[in-house]
């Protein structure tokens, strides 16, 4: 089982949780496994596409979920949990990682002049190799670098409402902040991503 | 609402797939009446259709059984993000501690002395030979004209001043303007409705009651939470001896003596498994062998190209299995991209162009040299057997006997993928240069675009141009012939019908081939 989407589904989630507390191993790996694609997608998603990067992050989170899954209190859904856990990783490692890159910039990077400036409009589009570009999938893989330039905060609430179609309750209860702030979230992620993806979106710019 | 402001109200629902039967109508109402609205209403669905199609990702295979294998041994040390965050936190915690007890031993002591220079005037106007205690001065002074400690607020005290003594009132405010002289705080009284004095404790005061009389001056500072500097198991900025900044492969323990710049460049191009040992060569994603004194002068000199070498497997401890030369690009905008995204596990050098010697750029040349040259055959063969199989036209479609291109099997193919169409252009004998979306190079760096300047560029927006090196200039001049007989699927974006050749100064020809991304 790959994805819990029904009532058994939540039966069968409800008795792996239950034996998993009651020490059974082998139910917490079977939760986890049913989990492992949506956290896996989520990391996808905030790490802009980056195998490599998704199945560290992920790969920390199920580590963690697997030792610390005696504070899984029961209070929000599971995936609830495990969704949360992704973000709050993902946001350590984009600090961790941020403090590494602010010492790579090179001296004549014409961001350091412009102080912590969002570089989304001065993006060049990149110059993948013909093979990615031809390989069907340049598209995703266009959307997923653009992504990198969107704040992590649209980013997250892009990937858990359109590509783990949460609804709006849920992805406020992962992220912790109010429902209007979601939606708002949502509309500005895409717009904005929509302004990034401009030259590649049919017929050039947008006028917003 | 101005029809804009509706516009956008609807746009959101439609993206959301939310709009009612009538909203459709208006909002397609609206998007007929103004084309850029139409545009947006056209890019906001494919936003959202392209995140969609994430959903069918699906987890490595490996990914949990890795994980929980991790899990299980790793219980003595915690996760690594979390390692991470420690530090930081521990360094506020350390400060506001510090701050608070600088502030507390301040107070503290400003206290001690007022509280000495208290008892000193008790002890002078009511002659008792033991007060220790304010509360005891504020009791046994009560009746007297020496009403000092009247505003300390002790609890045990409070009994005391709660009874009637409103004559006091007054004569504390002289005391309490010495307490305030000596805490630098003013010392709150409030008095309720029938005039008593309630005299709540202020946070200031508090302290009197609860705080250790301060450390003598002599007496060491409290050990404060400071940790010693973690080493990052993913990857360490360190200063190398000639104080540069280098990036430091994980998962082994650093040297006392950091190394040196050369040092580190021997290690990281070895990892890389292209260094060309035993020689100052190496050899680029493009088959330049490019000479290794070159490669850390990362710069942003004319003709500079960049080569970003990957690291694959690099983090996390991890033993580093593999890695790859990933691509080289004339971009800075690349270059600080490529520099960015990835900086823990890719190496960025830059290296001038005008610099490669002629003739060593042919990867086949570069190839060979590296063959020849590997004294570790372990950590070669992978690269080789690559470089060997990207680099030689292993199934050239050749006549046994003319070497002529075999047209029966070339001509008129079809090709299903992109992959298929340049791997076929290869086995032509031709050898992948780069990709760029710059139109003089494409055509000559050595030359500065001369020939590209020759030749007016095509009148449609291209993407950029594929460039394919031909050392056999007859096979070359066969190939525009031959790839405008080439359709299918995996040739849709390459137009074959605008190939030019370009004769390079080293006697190599260059076949160009505009590409446009759809």
């Amino acid at each position: 089982m790959s994805e819990l989407t029904g009532q058994p589904e939540e039966e069968w989630e409800r008795d792996r949780i239950t034996r998993a507390r009651a020490g059974d191993q082998q139910a917490l790996e079977d939760l986890l496994a049913a989990h492992q694609d949506r956290i896996f997608r989520t990391s996808l998603g905030i790490v802009a596409g980056n195998q490599e990067e998704a199945f560290e992050l992920a790969q920390e989170v199920l580590i963690s979920a697997f030792r610390h899954f005696a504070q899984f209190r029961g209070e929000s859904r599971f995936s609830t949990w495990l969704y949360r856990m992704t973000v709050n990783f993902a946001k350590n490692r984009a600090v961790a990682h941020g403090r590494r890159r602010a010492r790579f910039v090179p001296i004549d990077d014409p961001r350091t002049d412009q102080g912590d400036q969002p570089r989304t409009r001065e993006f060049q589009a990149e110059t993948p190799s013909p093979r990615e570009r031809a390989a069907g999938n340049e598209m995703m893989t266009l959307l997923h670098q653009r992504m990198e330039n969107l704040p992590e905060e649209f980013r997250s609430v892009l990937i858990l409402r359109y590509v783990e179609d949460r609804s709006y309750e849920e992805i406020a209860d992962i992220l912790g902040v109010p429902l209007g702030t979601i939606k708002s979230r949502i509309n500005r992620g895409r717009a904005e991503l929509r302004l990034l993806m401009a030259d590649v979106l049919p017929q050039g710019g947008t006028q917003t | 609402m101005n029809p804009r402001q509706r516009f956008e109200e609807l746009l959101s629902s439609y993206a959301e797939q939310e709009l009612t039967p009538a909203q459709r109508d208006e909002f397609e109402a609206l998007t007929a009446s103004d084309p850029l609205w139409r545009v947006e209403a056209e890019q906001e669905r494919q936003i959202v259709a392209l995140l969609r199609a994430g959903r069918h990702a699906k987890a490595p295979a490996n990914l949990l059984r890795s994980a929980i294998e991790r899990a299980k041994v790793v219980d003595i040390a915690p996760a690594p993000a979390v390692r991470r965050r420690d530090p930081g936190l521990w360094r506020y915690t350390a400060a506001a501690a510090l701050l608070l007890a600088g502030v507390v031993a301040y107070i503290a002591y400003q206290g001690h002395e007022f509280q000495s220079r208290i008892d000193v005037t008790t002890l002078q106007r009511a002659n008792t030979p033991s007060q220790s205690k304010p509360d005891m001065t504020a009791s046994d002074a009560a009746g007297g004209s020496v009403k000092v400690a009247k505003t300390d607020a002790l609890p045990t005290a409070k009994a005391k001043r709660e009874s009637p003594m409103e004559g006091a009132v007054n004569a504390s405010e002289p005391d309490n303007r010495k307490k305030e002289a000596a805490l630098g705080v003013p010392l709150q009284q409030s008095i309720d409705e029938k005039g008593r004095i309630s005299n709540e404790s202020t946070e200031s005061e508090v302290f009197f009651d609860k705080v250790a009389p301060p450390p003598p001056a002599s007496a060491p500072a409290p050990a404060l939470a400071r940790e010693e500097p973690k080493r990052d198991r993913d990857l360490e900025l360190n200063f190398t001896r000639d104080a540069e900044l280098f990036a430091v492969l994980p998962g082994k323990e650093q040297a006392a003596t950091p190394p040196t710049r050369a040092e580190l460049d021997q290690v990281l191009l070895a990892k890389s498994g292209r260094i060309l040992l035993d020689t100052p060569w190496y050899e680029t994603a493009a088959g330049y062998a490019v000479n290794r004194a070159e490669l850390p002068a990362i710069g942003a000199a004319d003709n500079t190209r960049y080569v970003v070498v990957e690291f694959a497997g690099a983090k996390n401890g991890r033993e580093l299995k593999d890695s790859a030369a990933l691509r080289e690009s004339d971009s800075p905008a690349m270059f600080r991209q490529l520099h960015d995204e990835q900086a823990p596990t890719r190496q960025v050098f830059a290296y001038s162009a005008t610099s490669v010697p002629a003739g060593t750029r042919a990867r086949g040349a570069g190839a060979a040299a590296a063959k020849a040259a590997t004294s570790d055959p372990a950590g070669q063969s992978a690269m080789e057997s690559r470089l060997q199989e990207e680099s030689a036209p292993a199934k050239l479609a050749t006549s046994p006997t003319t070497g002529a291109l075999d047209d029966s099997t070339l001509n008129s193919r079809n090709f299903e993928t992109f992959d298929e169409f340049f791997d076929t252009v290869k086995q032509t004998g031709a050898q992948f240069l780069y990709y760029t979306a710059d139109r003089p190079l494409a055509f000559a760096e050595d030359t500065g675009g001369q020939a590209a300047a020759r030749t007016p560029a095509p009148a449609e927006p291209f993407t950029g141009y594929i460039v394919f090196v031909y050392t056999d200039t007859d096979r070359a001049a066969q190939m525009p012939a031959l790839l405008s007989t080439w359709t299918g699927h995996g040739v849709r974006n390459v137009r074959t019908s605008l190939t030019e050749l370009v004769t390079m100064p080293d006697g190599k020809v260059r076949l160009i081939l505009p590409y446009r991304m759809d």
